[in-house]
C-alpha cells in the first residue's frame, strides 16, 4: 500500500527524528520557499550545529493555475531538512530516507543533476543538485555557501522534498488533486477550491494599490525595528524579519498581477535584500551575545571570541 | 617500471564541468610532474560524474638529479685578510648544505662571485607526490567553487575519497578530512559500497565489475550504439546524437543504458521543435525523428530514448513508466500553451509587448519594435540606386520588424524562453504571413549558440542587423558600453554577430551602418534625456563606430587579409558607411599588392600620402606652374588619368565619383600606374616644400588631386611595411 500524503510526512518526520533533527512545526507566515523560514535562513548562520526537519507550506502566487493544472499550485508543501555541518554521507542518508518511503533505489533510476540555487532577496546562494527519480525532479539538494550576505561556515546541507510530486509518484496518480491525504480525504478536497479562489485573487482581484501600500508599510516597519536600537534596547530582529517576509509576499502578489516593470522588480528585490542582510547580521550578533548555546561547551569560548572580534568589534 | 593511479572521488560533478575537469587534471598533473623532474612515459585520464582519474605510466622511482648554480656574495668581500671565509660566506655555503671550501668562483661582468652548486639529488617519487597531488587538486578549480561540512578545501563538489596507488602500494595523501588509500566506491545504486583496488593495472576492470565505465569515450560509444540501434528498431533516426546533448548525457551516468519510452500520438500535432525542446531541455531525452524527414518539415515518432544509470531488468518498467509520466505532463503543458496562445493573433499582442520592459531606460519591447520599423524605413531609403529594394522586399522587411518580438509575450515563450523566434514563426505561418517573413522571425536570433551559423535568409539577416544594431546603440546611448571583461549586456557578442552577418551574409549589399547609427541615436536621445541625462550624439556615434570597427578588423584578420591591407582600407574613409565596398577594396588591394610591379605603385602612393598634410590645398593654378617636371606631371595627370577616368564614364564634369566594382578600382589603379614615371621625376627634380608659399601650395595641390585617386581605394601610407 502506497503511503498517504500525511503518512509521507509522518515517515519523513520519524526518519529525520532518528537522525537527530529537531522536527519543527510549520512557520506561520507566507513565504515562497521553506528556506525563508527562520529555522533555515537564520539558523544556518554562525558556527552552531543545527539539524532541523519540517513540513512547511509555501506560496508562489504566479504559479496558480485555477486548479486546472494537475501539477502546479500556488500553495503547496515543502519538506525541509537542514543538516549543519553537512555530514560526509549526506547523499547516502538521503537515499535511505527514500527507502523508508518505499522507493527501493535498485528498482529506479536516481540521479543527482547539477542545479545551483540563488535567492536574490535573501542574499543567499549554494550549489547542489536536483534529484531525479525516473526522470521526475523530487528533491532539491543544496550546500549553503552564503545567507544574508554572510558566509555559511560550517556549510549546511539543505534537502527539500517536493511533497506533492513525491506522493503522486508513490500513489501512482496523474493529478495532485487525486492524492490521498489520508484514506478518506483527498488533497483535492482540501485544496482545490483554495487554488481556484486564490488564483482568481492573485491574478485578477487583488488590489495592487493596497499591496503596494502593504509593501511600503512592512518595509517601513522593518526599518524602524532595525534602526530602533538605542541604548539598552535589544534589536528586534525577529519581528523585523517577519515584516520582511510580509514585504516579500506583497511583492510576489504584485508580481502575479503583472504590474511590476523589470526595473521596479529589480529595485524591490534589492530593497528586500538589504533588509534581509541587516537581519542576518543582527541575528548573528545576538547569537554571539548569547554565547552560541548550541555549540559543545568546550568550543563555545573560542568561537565567541573569534566571532566577537569579527562581527562586534568594528562598531 | 611503475604505474601510478590517482582517483579523485567526488559527489556528482556538474555534467558540463566533467570534461573540463578531466582536461585540467591531465594538464596540471603533467606540468607538475615535469616541474618536479619526475619522468614518465604517458599520462592518461578518465572521468565520470563521481570520479576524476589519472594513470601515469612508467613513472620514475625518484626525481631526476639536477644541478643548479646559485650566485653568492662577491669574492672580494668573502674572505678575511688571512684568507679565511667571512661569516657571510660561511652562511651562504651552509644555506645550501655545503662547506665554504666547496664553493666555486665565477666572474659576472667584472666582479668575481662565490657560487654554490646545488645538487638536487632526487627524492623518492612517493615523497614528492602528495604535495603535487594536493596542488593539482587545488588548481583544478571550476566555475563555482564550494565548501562542505567543516572543510577548508574548495572544489566544484565535495571530495569524498582518494585512491592513490603506486603499482600495488598506497601512496598516502591527506586531502580535506580524509586520507588516500586503495578504497574506491562503486555505482551509487548497483554497488553502493566500497571497492578495493588491488593495483593500478587492474583499475579499469575492477571498476567495471562494480558497474563503473571510467572511460568517457567508452560511455560515448555505448550510448551512441545503443541509441542508434533502439532508434533503428523504431524505424527512426536521432540527429541529436551529434549534438551537445550527447556530451551532457555521457556525464550524467557511470553505467549508461538506453531505454525507450512512448508518448501519445496526439502530441505529434505540436511542432517538432516544441516537442524536442521539452524532451532535450528538461529531460535530456533523445527524440526519435522519422527517417527521411525533411529539414524544415521534420516529423517525430511518438517515442523517446532516455539514458538511465540502472540497467536492471526489474527496474526498467518503473523507469519507463516514471519518465513517460513526466514527459506526458510536460507535453500536456506545452500543448495547452501552444493552443491557448494561438487564440490570440500575434498582432493582438502588441499591447502586452508595450508593457514588457526591454531595457531600463530604453522603454518596452513595443517601443523597440516601433524603432525597428522606422529604422527599416531609413534603411530602405538609404539604398543607392541599382541596389534598391523591390516593393515586395520593402513590405516584407517592415512586416518582419512589426512581428519580430511579439512571441515574447506568449505563454509558451515565457515557459520555454529558448523557443523565442520559433513560436513567432509558427503563429505567423498559421496566420498566413509570407514565408520569407515567417523564416526571418525565426532566423533573426541566429546564431543561437557558438556552433550555430548566421541567418541563411536575406530578410532574416537584415532583421538581425537592425535588431543587434538597435541593442548596441541603445546601450551605448545609456553609457553602458562594455569595460574590461565585463559585458553584462552581451554587446560584444551582438557587435560580432552584426559584423559576421555583414561580412558573411550581406557582402553584396551596400549598407550604410553609420547612417543607421545616427538615426538610432536620434531616436534614443529623448529617452535618455527623459531620465535627466544628456546624450552627446557625436561622441557616442564615434564610440560605437570605433567599437564596431574593432570587430570588423578582427573579422577581416580572421578571413585572411593582412594587417596592413586592413588598416589601409579602413583608414581611407568610414568603413561602416558601406561595408560591401570595404570588401571590394580589400580584394583590390590584396590583388594589387601581389601583382608584378606593385611595389612601384605602393611606393609612390606612400610618398604622396606622407608629404601631404591636412592643410594641403587641392586647387591647382596651372599658369603658376614653372618647372618642367611639375608641368609634365600635371599634364600627364590631366590627360592620362582624369580624362580617361571621365571617359570611362566614372566622372561627372568636376566631382569625383567613386569606383564600385573591383574591375573599376583596378582600371583606376592602371591609370595611376602609368603616371608613376612622371611622379618619380617630379620628386627627383622638384622641391615640393618650396620657401615660396605659392609654389609650395601649387605643388601640394597637384599631389592632392592625384592622392584623391589613391585614397579612393586605400590610405597607401599604411601599406609601407609591405614594401620595406
Amino acid at each position: 500500500m502506497a503511503l498517504t500524503f500525511q503518512q509521507v510526512i509522518h515517515t519523513l518526520n520519524s526518519f529525520w527524528d532518528s537522525h537527530g533533527c529537531v522536527v519543527m512545526q510549520a512557520f506561520d507566515l507566507e513565504k515562497g520557499a521553506s528556506t525563508m523560514s527562520p529555522g533555515t535562513f537564520l539558523r544556518v548562520l554562525g558556527p552552531e550545529p543545527w539539524k532541523m526537519a519540517c513540513a512547511d507550506p509555501c506560496r508562489r502566487p504566479t504559479d496558480g493555475r485555477y486548479g486546472d493544472n494537475p501539477n502546479r499550485l500556488q500553495h503547496y508543501f515543502q519538506y525541509q531538512v537542514i543538516l549543519k555541518p553537512s555530514p560526509d554521507n549526506v547523499q547516502e542518508i538521503y537515499l535511505e530516507s527514500l527507502k523508508q518511503l518505499g522507493i527501493n533505489p535498485l528498482e529506479h533510476d536516481i540521479r543527482f543533476v547539477e542545479d545551483n540555487w540563488e535567492s536574490p532577496t535573501l542574499g543567499a546562494w549554494g550549489v547542489g543538485w536536483e534529484v531525479w527519480l525516473d526522470g521526475l525532479e523530487i528533491s532539491q539538494f543544496t550546500y549553503f555557501q552564503q545567507a544574508g550576505g554572510l558566509e555559511v561556515r560550517p556549510v549546511a546541507a539543505e534537502i527539500t522534498y517536493g511533497l506533492e510530486r513525491l506522493s503522486m509518484y508513490l500513489q501512482n496518480v496523474d493529478s495532485v488533486y487525486q492524492l490521498k491525504w489520508n484514506d478518506n480525504v483527498t488533497y483535492g478536497e482540501l485544496y482545490h477550491l483554495n487554488e481556484v479562489q486564490q488564483s482568481a485573487y492573485n491574478f485578477e482581484h487583488s488590489d495592487p494599490e493596497m499591496l503596494q501600500t502593504l509593501f511600503n508599510l512592512a518595509e517601513k516597519e522593518a526599518l524602524r525595528l532595525l534602526n530602533d536600537s538605542g541604548q539598552g534596547k535589544a534589536k528586534l530582529v525577529l519581528p523585523a524579519y517577519e515584516q520582511i517576509l510580509k514585504c516579500s509576499h506583497a511583492f510576489n502578489l504584485l508580481d502575479a498581477r503583472g504590474v511590476l516593470g523589470r526595473d521596479e522588480r529589480m529595485a524591490n528585490i534589492l530593497r528586500i535584500r538589504k533588509l534581509s542582510e541587516r537581519v542576518a547580521r543582527g541575528y548573528l550578533e545576538q547569537r554571539i551575545e548569547l554565547g552560541f548555546p548550541l555549540m559543545a561547551e568546550e568550543l563555545r569560548e573560542e568561537a565567541v571570541d573569534s566571532y566577537r572580534e569579527r562581527y562586534l568589534a568594528v562598531k | 617500471m611503475a604505474k601510478y593511479l590517482l582517483e579523485i572521488g567526488v559527489e556528482e560533478l556538474p555534467a558540463g564541468f566533467v570534461p573540463e575537469a578531466e582536461e585540467r587534471l591531465r594538464g596540471l598533473f603533467t606540468a607538475n610532474l615535469k616541474e618536479a623532474n619526475i619522468a614518465f612515459s604517458q599520462l592518461h585520464t578518465y572521468s565520470t560524474p563521481r570520479r576524476l582519474t589519472a594513470i601515469v605510466e612508467d613513472i620514475a622511482a625518484e626525481q631526476t638529479t639536477t644541478e643548479k648554480k646559485v650566485k653568492g656574495p662577491a669574492v672580494k668581500s668573502s674572505f678575511t685578510e688571512d684568507g679565511k671565509p667571512t661569516p657571510q660566506a660561511e652562511g651562504f655555503a651552509k644555506k645550501h648544505g655545503l662547506s665554504a671550501s666547496q664553493l666555486t668562483r665565477e666572474t659576472i661582468g667584472d666582479v668575481e662571485y662565490l657560487h654554490a652548486t646545488v645538487v638536487n639529488s632526487g627524492q623518492k617519487t612517493e615523497t614528492v607526490l602528495p604535495e603535487i597531488v594536493k596542488k593539482v587538486i587545488s588548481q583544478i578549480s571550476g566555475e563555482r567553487l564550494m565548501r562542505w561540512g567543516d572543510c577548508e578545501v574548495k572544489f566544484s563538489r565535495p571530495l569524498r575519497w582518494i585512491v592513490s596507488l603506486m603499482n600495488d602500494q598506497v601512496v598516502e595523501i591527506e586531502v580535506a578530512n580524509f586520507k588516500s588509500g586503495r578504497v574506491s566506491r562503486g555505482h551509487r545504486i548497483l554497488h553502493p559500497g566500497e571497492v578495493t583496488i588491488s593495483d593500478a593495472d587492474t583499475y579499469e576492470e575492477t571498476m567495471k565489475k562494480v558497474f563503473i565505465i571510467v572511460d568517457p569515450a567508452k560511455r560515448r560509444e555505448m550510448i551512441k550504439s545503443q541509441v542508434t540501434s533502439r532508434v533503428a528498431e523504431l524505424g527512426g533516426q536521432s540527429p541529436q546524437l551529434e549534438s551537445g546533448l550527447l556530451d551532457e548525457v555521457i556525464n550524467l551516468t557511470e553505467w549508461p543504458t538506453a531505454l525507450v519510452g512512448q508518448f501519445e500520438e496526439e502530441y505529434l500535432s505540436l511542432p517538432a521543435t516544441l516537442i524536442e525542446t521539452i524532451m532535450i531541455h528538461h529531460q535530456r531525452y533523445f527524440p526519435v525523428e522519422q527517417k527521411n524527414s525533411e529539414q524544415g518539415e521534420r516529423r517525430l515518432l511518438p517515442y523517446f530514448v532516455t539514458i538511465t544509470n540502472n540497467d536492471r531488468a526489474e527496474a526498467a518498467p518503473h523507469i519507463k513508466q516514471g519518465n513517460e509520466r513526466v514527459l506526458r505532463a510536460r507535453l500536456a503543458d506545452g500543448k495547452f500553451f501552444y493552443f491557448d496562445d494561438s487564440k490570440l493573433k500575434l498582432e493582438d499582442r502588441a499591447g502586452a509587448l508595450g508593457k514588457l520592459t526591454y531595457q531600463e531606460g530604453l522603454g518596452s519591447y513595443g517601443d523597440k519594435t516601433e524603432r525597428l520599423s522606422q529604422l527599416a524605413q531609413v534603411l530602405i531609403k538609404s539604398m543607392p540606386s541599382g541596389h534598391s529594394f523591390t516593393e515586395e522586399q520593402q513590405k516584407q522587411l517592415i512586416r518582419t520588424c512589426e512581428l519580430i518580438k511579439l512571441d515574447l509575450v506568449s505563454n509558451l515563450v515565457r515557459e520555454l524562453p529558448e523557443l523565442q523566434g520559433y513560436v513567432g514563426s509558427w503563429y505567423a505561418k498559421a496566420e498566413g504571413e509570407s514565408l520569407n517573413v515567417v523564416q526571418a522571425i525565426l532566423s533573426h536570433y541566429a546564431p543561437r549558440s557558438s556552433t550555430d551559423s548566421i541567418p541563411q535568409d536575406q530578410l532574416g539577416q537584415l532583421a538581425a542587423v537592425l535588431d543587434k544594431l538597435d541593442h548596441v546603440v541603445g546601450l551605448f546611448a545609456l553609457g553602458k558600453k562594455p569595460t574590461g571583461s565585463s559585458d553584462p549586456y552581451a554587446l560584444r557578442r551582438n557587435g560580432q554577430g552584426l559584423i559576421d552577418i555583414l561580412i558573411d551574409g550581406l557582402t553584396q549589399m551596400p549598407l550604410n551602418i553609420s547612417l543607421l547609427i545616427g538615426s538610432l541615436l536620434m531616436a534614443f536621445e529623448p529617452l535618455v534625456e527623459k531620465n535627466g541625462k544628456k546624450l552627446d550624439t557625436a561622441a557616442t556615434a564615434a564610440d560605437i563606430k570605433e567599437f564596431l570597427t574593432q570587430r570588423l578588423k578582427g573579422k577581416l584578420l580572421d578571413s585572411g587579409y593582412n594587417k596592413e591591407t586592413i588598416e589601409a582600407v579602413l583608414n581611407a574613409r568610414d568603413p561602416l558607411a558601406n561595408i560591401s565596398d570595404v570588401i571590394v577594396r580589400m580584394n583590390t588591394v590584396k590583388h594589387m599588392s601581389s601583382a608584378p610591379g606593385a611595389s612601384e605603385l605602393i611606393r609612390v602612393g606612400v610618398r604622396i600620402g606622407n608629404i601631404l598634410g591636412p592643410d594641403s590645398p587641392d586647387v591647382v593654378q596651372p599658369d603658376k606652374l614653372s618647372e618642367e617636371a611639375e608641368k609634365a606631371l600635371w599634364d600627364a595627370f590631366q590627360k592620362n588619368v582624369k580624362a580617361n577616368w571621365q571617359r570611362s564614364g566614372n566622372n561627372s564634369a568636376n566631382s569625383f565619383v567613386m569606383p564600385t566594382t573591383e574591375a573599376e578600382y583596378q582600371s583606376m589603379l592602371d591609370l595611376l600606374g602609368n603616371l608613376t614615371p612622371h611622379i618619380d621625376k617630379f620628386f627627383v627634380d622638384i622641391l615640393v616644400n618650396d620657401k615660396d608659399i605659392e609654389k609650395r601650395n601649387n605643388r601640394h595641390a597637384i599631389l592632392k588631386q592625384i592622392d584623391q585617386y589613391f585614397r579612393a581605394l586605400a590610405d597607401f601610407t599604411k601599406l609601407q611595411p609591405l614594401i620595406s
